[in-house]
């Protein structure tokens, strides 16, 4: 299964989800609706890209789009569908590279650590 | 349907991955435990082996990044029945006729080899403590203090609200230090004196503020429990009992402000201390500072408070640290509530380490003391373990951090839109927990030794 399918899947998941959360305490503030609970502490100075649907402040542009793709997807515009599923698409690709240099790690960890204990 | 099971299998075989990546450590541990003796492989090999698995965790964690498969894994729940009307009297009952049955040996038993000390220590303190974490928290149903509160009748005066959960935090350290300083571990008279004065205080805050409220907030005992009844697969819901994967409900945990964090600090903190001060290192340092002259008792409250201190100010920092990597503007303080829950795996994990083979050597003891408990028996059974038993309590660590690692990973991807965000706001955490892993590990390779 793609990415992409696992994307599209995600919403009836969530909302399922939310259904139970509403009552047993997670916010989701980050993807979901949920209480705001005074929560952010936007830096005076930097960028802010605010949710125009529930006011959470977000340090990206990108963020911001990934935000409303999982949190508002029964709402989106035209082109705020568009800008969700190209910040998907991008950092698709940056998590493969990243998990790419994670299982490098793990084997690299691994065999050091069978040498090491070879040595000792 | 098909679908979602799919993917449950998948996660499964990630996890079963995660155990695989422990195992080598575990193997490795054992035979360093069995060999401790004549050393073949040194200490800082199984601390390096321990910290490398759990960051390997952490790496393989990294691997799910499908939101609606974590939600799922930790949404996983099967409903069973509560326990009736009968149960739920008969577990008051236990609790009451346990407090008084403790009281009373305590005050008219011997005093060597003592009952209700054994009883106190080993059987609830550890053994206990071990079944909220392991099965369920049932200390609402068992705690004697709220059914005697019960009977009593409540000022039902408004809790100050800005005390939050400090009390709490304070009477849990005020428990810990006089464990370690007062001879209430072994002496019955002083327990006595200790059991009674924790009742007088908590029935009348019970009758102050109401019994729901006192509980909920201010003792600690009962927010131990609650705690670490987070931890365990049996939940009790609305409407009966719920079966969730160990560590599953930790998601729906509240961690509402900063005192409830530092509780959180606080238990973890307080296991660590328990452990740190039973070792060779403290005792040298101990014994130097009484040949100073200088009394042990307050020595003991400024390591606690400090490593409290120490503790609590570590996990901030790296909530601060981890609003940087996750490039978030979520506030510091929000951040550290909503990872706190994933410390208390950690916690249960240590615990377990700490004092299962307390548990175990001095099961028998127990049923031997509990059988005569007005008399002193000639001789107090202690079961021998064998030595690849420290392998257990190794096992028992990396299991903590790898639950820990798996909350922390739902709690990133809960918190934050982005997948690799999520995954960079626990860079901070997984370097404090590889840390403690290092740190139980050692704790726990220490031969135990009894300080002054
Ligand atoms: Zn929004």
């Amino acid at each position: 299964m793609s990415e992409r399918d696992a994307a599209a899947e995600d919403v009836p998941g969530r909302s399922e989800q939310e259904a139970t959360a509403a009552t047993a305490g997670p916010t989701h503030v980050g993807t979901g609706p949920g209480p705001l609970e005074g929560g952010f502490d936007p830096p005076a100075s930097a960028d802010v890209f605010e949710c125009g649907y529930c006011g959470r402040p977000f340090a990206e542009e990108d963020l911001l789009a990934l935000h409303r793709g999982h949190a508002h997807s029964d709402q989106l515009s035209e082109p705020e569908q568009a800008a969700f599923e190209a910040a998907y698409e991008t950092e698709t690709g940056e998590m493969r590279r990243f998990q790419l240099k994670a299982a490098g790690l793990v084997v690299l960890l691994y065999f050091l650590l069978l040498m090491v204990y070879a040595l000792v | 349907m098909s679908r979602l099971r799919t993917r449950l299998a998948g996660g499964v075989a990630g996890l079963l991955a995660l155990l695989a990546v422990a195992d080598p450590a575990l193997a490795h541990g054992g035979a360093v435990a069995s060999s401790r003796r004549t050393v073949t492989v040194p200490t800082w090999l199984v601390l390096m082996t321990g910290g490398a698995a759990v960051g390997a965790s952490f790496l393989l964690a990294t691997f799910v990044t499908d939101r609606a498969m974590v939600r799922a894994v930790d949404g996983w729940r099967r409903l069973a029945p509560g326990p009736g009307r009968l149960a739920r009297g008969a577990a008051k009952a236990v609790g009451v006729l346990g407090l008084v049955a403790v009281l009373a040996v305590a005050a008219v038993g011997p005093t060597e080899n003592n009952a209700a000390v054994l009883f106190v220590w080993v059987g609830w303190w550890a053994g206990y403590t071990m079944t909220t974490y392991l099965v369920g928290n049932s200390w609402p149903g068992v705690n004697p203090w709220r059914t005697l509160a019960g009977l009593l009748p409540t000022l039902d005066e408004s809790y100050p609200d800005r005390l939050g959960s400090w009390p709490a935090v304070l009477a849990l350290l005020a428990l810990i230090w006089v464990e370690t300083v007062s001879p209430i571990t072994d002496d019955p008279r002083p327990l006595a004196a200790v059991v009674v004065a924790y009742t007088l205080a908590t029935l009348a805050g019970a009758t102050v503020y109401g019994a729901d409220t006192w509980f909920r907030r201010a003792d600690p005992m009962a927010r131990v429990f609650r705690y670490y009844g987070a931890v365990a697969p049996v939940q009790r819901t609305g409407d009966g009992l719920s079966l969730r994967l160990p560590g599953g409900a930790l998601s729906e945990l509240r961690v509402g402000d900063d005192s409830e964090v530092a509780f959180v600090v606080a238990l973890l903190w307080a296991t660590t201390f328990d452990g740190f001060v039973s070792t060779g290192v403290w005792a040298d340092i101990a014994g130097t500072v009484r040949a100073a002259g200088v009394p042990l008792a307050p020595v003991y409250l400024a390591v606690l408070a400090g490593g409290f201190g120490l503790f609590l100010g570590g996990y901030r920092l790296s909530s601060r640290v981890a609003r940087r990597t996750g490039d978030t503007y979520l506030s510091t303080a929000t951040v550290a509530r909503r990872f706190a829950p994933s410390l208390l795996a950690i916690a249960a994990g240590y615990h377990l380490a700490h004092y299962l083979s307390f548990l175990l050597s001095l099961a028998p003891a127990i049923v031997v003391l509990a059988a005569t408990p007005l008399s002193t028996p000639p001789q107090v059974p202690v079961l021998p373990l064998p030595v690849w038993f420290d392998l257990v309590g190794m096992t028992a660590i990396l299991l903590g951090h790898v639950l820990a690692i798996w909350v922390a990973h739902a709690t990133a991807y809960d918190l934050f839109p982005g997948r690799l965000q999520a995954v960079r706001s626990q860079y901070p955490f997984i370097a404090v927990m590889v840390f403690y892993t290092m740190t139980s590990l050692w704790l726990l390779a220490q031969p135990e030794v009894t300080t002054p």
